[in-house]
């Protein structure tokens, strides 16, 4: 089991892995010209912004999902998920990985097979969105004015799912600091992104925590235009799993509203050889 | 004890006026620390079960009271849907959502709502309107979204399209005074050719909160100056001071009384409000009895601390005894279950008291102060007055069975009007006719769905909402409900679920209505739920907590409680017939629905209070006259004046309202006052003279005056709230008028005649006495005893 959570890392695991991530990135940077984590700490928030949307997440994804929605008046909803994830073959040349994602409805069963189908594209096209509603075996794309709506009613927004464009927003590195994830003090970048369209956004500004380390977006703040925190987003959880850094507990918390949603991988693995097929609009009836 | 009282005040009177006043400074430096409350929940009790019901009901489904404003234009051929007015839509709802206390995620209007729609292949879910400068395109879009659209067609926009509403909720602890203060000066600043109407129960709730405070700083003083204007006509050669002192001591009382209760933290309610009314008028009347005897006194020693010593000691049963019945008549309310009624009790009580020893302290006090040659100076001009109330009494006592069956009938007839009691009452209606909230009120109803909300409730177990059956059962009362005129609209899951068919298959309308599964319902329901705001469906359905319970939002046309009620009973009608599937339970909430609660509790809970009060009472006065049939005759002007007042009011098809209830607890206060004095003085006079008609003759020539002065004093001083924008303080102003009327003529004109006629079974006189005093009507027999003050 390659599982191995953050908690225990000793100090001398921290500094080896430090350092092999930093052979790996000076490889890496002289193979195909991608500035590094390491080099980002020199370089802009945009590419900061981008490093992290377009890092590796492996061949292929699988894991059970449970999604949490506690009520703020007590009481909370729970969803079960069945999320895969494959790379897009034409992506990998350009070292700016992108994913096709299904998350397919589990239970309750009166929504069992409910599916949500994503395309990641190169910016500036827009990623393909389709959900499916297996009662009536149909399915509708749904249009990038609504990428920020809500995740099967949860408080995650289908954006969420394989981060937000950093081409949308301008972004602007305040600072550098450390915030505790996991229970683990991580080295971060402070990152305050605009929306260039405040149309496709919902929110004035955002300001993002990227783990210097692994590039992980580990925390995410909302504001609206008053300056106050409407949402936000936390790394509850952060494993390497397959040398893969990965997060599998977030939290989405609306501060307006007082809802919470938690987000669980199950049972995450990397690289099982999850079938193209399944990822193709027009066979999201077959189970 | 008394006695020495009075005389231990008479010797050191400046001492105890600055004792007083100090006193008073001491009550008033706490007055502007004073809290108001407006909210009507706080009628009753926090556990009451229709409150606590209506809470749950709020946070089941996240609602809060709401402000509703509506923007007119209709010049425009296309109303509101044209670029400028949908601009300025746009400017108005972004400044609203940043205005504190606004609830944002539920504020309702063209920006804020989404609509779902399929665009090709591709599920579109858009605000209605995104900019503040929309193209044609974007017009046409929004009207198409608009028209027939069951969650917006006479919810945001008017069937006339001259009308669009936003609909702003605040938060349930925030004064929504300064919400609307800004959103006034937010449409101010959009200006026309638009025309702006904001409206809803809460924004006359808090409004009245602050009007409600500015009205009696101004109508105060102007009912004081009505009354001062009118003692000085009535005792125009008395010095200033003296004829002020009725005044000043309800002045003084007053401030007492609600120094007191801000002192101990007690916010002031609209009942409570009213608690400087009531004591002013309660307060004058010790006052004017003392003045009044003080004229008669005077002239027989010429001396103002005899004058005024005798007149105290005179009237000392009538003074204690007014104030103790009225005093334990008004504490009395304190075993009512509505809170702000038995505070109001309780510090009226107190207040009385306060006035109480306020006259037997301050009068003497004052006397002694002026110089003797100003209390030389007496009016003693009442003789006419005197003779024509002489003049009654005899006219009464003379044709007494005519009168006493004429009193009878009367009151047979008001009996039965009290049979046809209506109440209905609003908020809205707090404001006179052509007041802005009231207007807009009216305006929204005409056009809208309704401004009055009633919630039907359905509890189930979980994931009952979701069935097909239940929704369709929902439909078909929504359609029921909907029959009744007085119903705009009616909203609910079922018209969710309709729409998302709908739109989800290109728009078709053959798709409007409920899929024949559930899974069909619960996908299309977490559709919506990952289009749009979760909060939409909130209002709905608890989608967070299991689907277990939904809400019919049903909005009514009248803001008043009797529509609410009709409404209601129409909905219990249906539930009776049509049992809900599933072993659902329907019941009602909503700001409408607990308005009309209330005020029905309100009718109850001061009906009893009374009642109640009135009996203690009885019970007093018996103790008082130490006989159970006296105690009967003082308490038949009560009676009388409440039966006949109320009786009138409902044969008159006039609506009850808050107000009007309350000051049935007025009448408790003057009219057994004026029986009060009236029986003291006729029998105090009996026994010295022995016989019924002259002792009643003598009795309408001093006390009556009093009396009579004291009513058209307060008839004259509260006719003056008729001027006031709050109809309210107008129905306090026309009812106190007409109690003042009702009971002085019921203690003058029927007591005589009731006195005269069971005169046997009260005073044991037998029927001869009558006789030589009838024989010596035209000259008092007591000629010498009770001198002739004409000169």
């Amino acid at each position: 089991m390659t599982k191995r959570s953050y908690n225990r890392t000793t100090a001398t695991d921290g500094r080896t892995w430090t350092l092999g991530l930093l052979g790996l990135g000076l490889l890496l940077a002289l193979m195909i010209g991608a500035p590094t984590a390491t080099q980002a700490q020199g370089s802009s928030a945009a590419e900061i912004m981008q490093q992290a949307k377009d890092r590796w997440q492996g061949e292929d994804f699988a894991s059970s999902v449970r999604l949490t929605t506690a009520e703020p008046g007590g009481g909370e909803t729970v969803l079960d998920v069945d999320f895969k994830a494959k790379l897009i073959e034409e992506s990998r040349e350009t070292g700016a990985f992108r994913y096709k994602v299904l998350a397919r409805v589990t239970a309750p069963e009166d929504v069992a097979g409910w599916a949500v189908l994503i395309w990641e594209q190169e910016f500036p096209t827009p990623d393909d969105i389709w959900l499916y509603l297996p009662a009536l075996d149909s399915t509708k794309k749904i249009s990038l004015e609504n990428f920020r709506n809500p995740l099967f009613g949860s408080e995650f927004v289908f954006e969420d799912v394989i981060g937000r464009e950093p081409g949308l927003d301008t972004h602007e590195l305040l600072r550098e600091d450390t915030l505790t994830v996991g229970g683990e003090e991580r080295p971060v970048w402070v990152i305050r992104s605009t929306p260039n369209d405040p149309d496709l956004a919902g929110f004035a500004y955002r300001i993002t925590y990227v783990d210097q380390e692994t590039l992980l977006e580990v925390r995410m703040e909302l504001y609206n235009d008053a300056d106050e925190l409407i949402k936000r987003y936390q790394a509850e959880e952060v494993v390497e799993l397959q040398g893969i850094p990965t997060w599998v507990r977030a939290t989405a918390e609306n501060l307006e509203t007082g809802r919470v949603t938690t987000f669980e991988f199950l049972d995450p693995v990397y690289n099982t050889g999850v079938p193209d097929e399944i990822f193709d609009p027009e066979n999201l009836g077959q189970p | 004890m008394y006695r020495k009282y009075l005389e231990a005040v008479v010797e050191r009177p400046r001492w105890v006026l600055i004792l007083i006043a100090l006193v008073t400074l001491g009550f008033a430096a706490g007055l502007p620390r004073i809290q108001t409350d407006t909210d009507p929940e706080n009628m009753l009790r926090p556990d009451a079960p229709i409150r606590v019901y209506n809470d749950q009901v709020k946070r089941w489904f996240d609602l809060q009271d709401v402000l509703v404003l509506g923007v007119v234009n209709d010049q425009d051929p296309n109303g509101v849907l044209n670029a400028q007015t949908l601009g300025k839509i746009y400017r108005i709802t972004q400044k609203i959502l940043k205005i504190e206390g606004v609830v944002r995620r539920n504020v309702w209007s063209f920006p804020t709502t989404n609509h779902i729609l399929v665009r090709g292949a591709t599920l579109v879910q858009e605000r209605l309107l995104k900019t503040d400068k929309p193209t044609d395109a974007d017009i046409a879009s929004l009207a198409k979204a608009l028209e027939g659209n069951p969650l917006f067609e006479r919810i945001l926009i008017s069937e006339d399209r001259t009308t669009a509403a936003l609909y702003i909720p605040v938060e349930d602890d925030v004064d929504a005074k300064p919400i609307t203060d800004r959103i006034q000066e937010i449409v101010r600043a959009e200006g026309g050719p638009e025309a702006y109407y904001l409206g809803g129960q809460r924004v006359a709730e808090d409004v009245f909160g602050v009007l409600m405070f500015q009205q009696m700083l101004l109508l105060s003083p102007l009912v004081a100056l009505v009354i001062l204007v009118g003692l000085w006509l009535m005792f125009r050669k008395l010095r200033f001071a003296f004829v002020l002192s009725p005044l000043l001591i309800a002045l003084v009382a007053v401030i007492w009384t609600m120094g007191l209760m801000i002192w101990l933290g007690i916010p002031v309610h609209i009942m409570s409000s009213m608690a400087p009314v009531f004591l002013m008028s309660i307060g004058v009347v010790d006052g004017i009895h003392i003045l009044s005897e003080f004229v008669d006194q005077y002239p027989k020693s010429r001396n103002r601390r005899r004058a005024i010593l005798d007149t105290l000691v005179a009237l000392k049963r009538p003074l204690l005894y007014t104030s103790l019945t009225t005093a334990v008549g008004f504490a009395s309310l304190y075993f009512t279950d509505i809170p702000p009624v038995r505070v109001f009790g309780v510090f009226v009580a107190f207040g009385i008291l306060a006035a109480w020893f306020l006259t037997i302290t301050m009068v003497p006090a004052i006397v002694m102060v002026l110089r003797e040659q100003d209390a030389r100076e007496l009016a003693l001009q009442e003789n006419r007055l005197a003779r024509a109330l002489r003049a009654l009494g005899r006219f009464s006592t003379k044709h007494r069975r005519a009168v006493l069956v004429g009193g009878l009938v009367a009151l047979l007839i008001a009996g039965f009007g009290l049979t046809q009691i209506q109440i209905n009452d609003s908020p809205v209606w707090w404001f006179k006719k052509g007041q802005p909230i009231r207007e807009a009120t009216a305006l929204l109803n005409e056009k809208l769905g309704g401004t009055s909300l009633l919630y039907v409730v359905a509890e189930g177990e979980k994931d009952t909402m979701k069935e097909p059956d239940v929704l369709r059962y929902f439909e078909k009362l929504q359609r029921y409900l909907e029959g009744s005129p007085l119903v705009g609209k009616t909203t609910s899951l079922a018209d969710v679920v309709k729409r998302i068919n709908e739109a989800w298959n290109d728009d078709d309308p053959r798709y409007r209505v409920i899929p024949d599964s559930r899974r069909a319902v619960a996908q299309f329901l977490l559709l919506y739920l990952s289009s749009g705001n979760p909060s939409d469906l909130q209002d709905f359905v608890t989608h967070g907590t299991g689907y277990d319970k939904a809400n019919i939002i049903v909005q009514v046309k009248s803001p008043g409680s009797a529509a609410m009620e009709q409404v209601v009973q129409r909905a219990q009608a249906f539930l009776g017939e049509n049992p809900p599937p599933r072993g659902v339970e329907m019941s009602f909430a909503g700001p409408g629905y607990f308005n009309a609660k209330w005020n029905e509790e309100m009718f109850r809970g001061m009906m009893r209070a009374v009642a109640g009060a009135t009996l203690i009472v009885l019970l007093l006065l018996a103790l008082n006259f130490r006989s159970l049939r006296w105690g009967i005759v003082g308490l038949l002007p009560l009676g009388f004046t409440i039966v006949f007042a109320y009786g009138m009011l409902a044969l008159l098809g006039v609506p009850f309202t808050m107000p009007i209830e309350v000051i049935s607890a007025l009448s408790l206060g003057m009219a057994v006052d004026f029986a009060i004095h009236f029986v003291q003085r006729f029998r105090e006079r009996f026994a010295e003279v022995g016989d019924v008609e002259a002792a009643l003759t003598w009795t309408m020539g001093g006390p009556g005056v009093a009396i009579l002065r004291n009513a058209v004093i307060l008839f004259v001083g509260f006719t003056v709230l008729i001027f006031a924008p709050l109809t309210p303080y107008i129905t306090v102003g026309v009812f106190i008028a007409i109690i003042m009327a009702l009971s002085s003529a019921t203690t003058l004109f029927f007591l005589p005649a009731l006195i005269r006629q069971f005169a046997p079974g009260l005073v044991g006189q037998p029927a001869r006495a009558s006789q030589s005093s009838r024989a010596g009507a035209a000259a008092p027999p007591n000629a010498e005893a009770e001198p002739e003050l004409e000169l």
